[in-house]
């Protein structure tokens, strides 16, 4: 359940944006794209990282 | 004699360099066998007959001079249409780019001419490299993809039109179309091959792909091109190994690793079946085998990586795509929406997962040489509406560490099956070594029925 919640609150923000770069029809017709990314990010939300693990970009 | 066209890298260079045949009689011998199959398989963007006939002739004369010559004199080559040709189309199979003539050589490009290449001309490649499909056909069932988003360099090299072609990598480009048509793909480890020049997908997971037809080939031509270049960020610093006498010391049996989770459970049963059979053939031919379980941050790997990828489309795209949106394919068109409304902290805590992922791979090692899953899940895909499925090869892409897949055999319906080998970061030689052992034990050479 937990799960589900963030994903549909990942989901929520992702298509509010969407609607204000492309309009209501727009973020419509992009609703499963959407909802496959909100997913993608709550795996990444669900994770853990360590505190002191910094990105590298190129390697 | 062999006809020329069926010829490979290293043994067109060695009869180049032997005075046996002309690089002329090579390319056009490729050239004929190109125009006689291409309206078939469809795997060129542009032909410079012109072009390539007299790079040949030139190279020809340098060698009745008895001038030095490079290691691919006389070879003939395609690139994929992302790589820059100075004067020469560079689409990207976009209509975006539809009439992009760079001004300039990529680095492979200038690297494959010194060494002595002969460029044929430019593959096709789906929509800037990414899942829109292309019209290539696979050349051994042209009612089938021949994968991407390298389709036509692995459809090109695998119908004997050329004997190397280069691709790129940023999820399974190389590896996947070059099972899919039943011949050698290699991705280096990031930064080997100079990415200067080449029309990104994503900065941080572009690699350069070779596609071959032998590990010897495929050595040679890595030499070639391998190396730093100032031009290129991301290119590596480290020294570049010996690729050729790597494969010729392929005299000790490996410690192969299989992984038996994510790709027992991801292939189908014939690929499962075909792989097992595969490990235990080389396991008979001496090679140690054992089970090597995947590090805890592999869950995280293929969301991270479709979130990188996503966003850094986006970001190279953004401009061009504000005014003309209308001109992307739609799996392109929805890839880089999606990028343009992920958060930035989101983008970030994917580049550190990716991170601890790059820490944790080193553990996959400590007992094996290296690693093999199946290269895919199944074999190519019927139809053209797919370029198949990338998840086998993205693991590995996204930590940046070496790969090639080898051809083993055929699926019950006449489709190419392969093996994929991993080895650690920067072990380009250690994987080289280790498939051309492999190669030898498993002895399988595949041809078209063209």
């Amino acid at each position: 359940m937990a799960g589900e919640r963030i994903t549909a609150d990942i989901f929520e923000t992702l298509a509010a944006q969407a609607r204000l770069l492309w309009g209501e029809a727009d973020a419509e017709r992009q609703r499963p794209a959407l909802s496959q990314t909100a997913e993608e990010i709550a795996v990444l939300v669900r994770a853990t990282v360590p505190a002191d693990l910094e990105p590298k970009f190129f390697a | 004699m062999t006809a020329l066209h069926t010829l490979g890298v290293a043994e067109v260079a060695a009869l180049v360099q032997q005075r046996e045949v002309s690089p002329v009689e090579v390319a056009t011998a490729c050239l004929a066998r190109l125009e006689a199959l291409e309206p078939t398989l469809q795997a060129w963007v542009s032909v410079d007959r012109h072009g390539a006939l007299a790079a040949a002739k030139r190279c020809e004369q340098a060698i009745q001079r008895g001038d030095r010559i490079g290691a691919l004199a006389g070879v003939p080559v395609g690139l994929k249409d992302i790589i820059y040709t100075a004067g020469l189309r560079t689409a990207a199979g976009s209509r975006v780019y539809a009439n992009f003539v760079p001004t300039y050589d990529a680095t492979v490009t200038v690297r494959l001419q010194q060494a002595g290449a002969i460029i044929l001309g430019k593959t096709v490649t789906t929509e800037f490299a990414t899942a829109d499909p292309s019209p290539t056909r696979n050349p051994w069932n042209t009612e089938h993809t021949p994968g991407g988003s390298s389709s036509g360099s692995a459809a090109a090299v695998a119908a004997r039109m050329i004997p190397a072609a280069l691709g790129s990598q940023t999820g399974g480009s190389t590896l996947r179309p070059a099972s899919y048509c039943g011949i050698v793909g290699l991705k280096p480890s990031y930064g080997r091959i100079s990415r200067y020049g080449v029309i990104p997908v994503s900065w941080c997971l572009d690699h350069v792909g070779i596609l071959v037809r032998s590990v010897q080939d495929a050595a040679l031509v890595l030499q070639a091109i391998a190396g730093h270049d100032l031009h290129d960020a991301s290119s590596l610093a480290q020294p570049v190994g010996n690729y050729s006498l790597a494969v010729q010391q392929a005299d000790t049996s490996p410690r192969l690793g299989v992984l038996p989770d994510f790709f027992r459970d991801h292939a189908d049963a014939e690929t499962q079946q075909h792989t097992a059979a595969i490990v235990e053939r080389l396991a008979h031919a001496g090679a140690s085998v054992r089970e090597v379980p995947l590090p805890p941050s592999y869950a995280t790997v293929l969301a991270a990586h479709r979130i990188l990828m996503k966003v850094e489309a986006a970001a190279f795209h953004a401009d061009m795509f504000m005014t003309q949106r209308e001109q992307y394919g739609p799996r392109l068109r929805e890839t880089i929406e999606m990028g343009l409304v992920i958060p930035a902290v989101d983008y970030l805590r994917a580049q550190r997962l990716r991170r601890l992922f790059q820490q944790e791979v080193p553990q996959m090692f400590q007992d094996v040489d290296i690693l093999v899953t199946p290269s895919t899940p199944t074999p190519a895909p019927r139809g053209l509406g797919t370029t198949g499925d990338a998840r086998f090869q993205s693991p590995w892409t996204h930590a940046g560490i070496p790969t090639i897949t080898l051809p083993t055999g055929l699926s019950q319906a006449g489709m190419p099956l392969g093996l994929q080998l991993i080895a650690p970061a920067l072990e380009e030689e250690r994987l080289l070594r280790a498939a051309r052992w492999c190669e030898v034990a498993l002895n399988v050479t595949l041809a078209p029925p063209l």
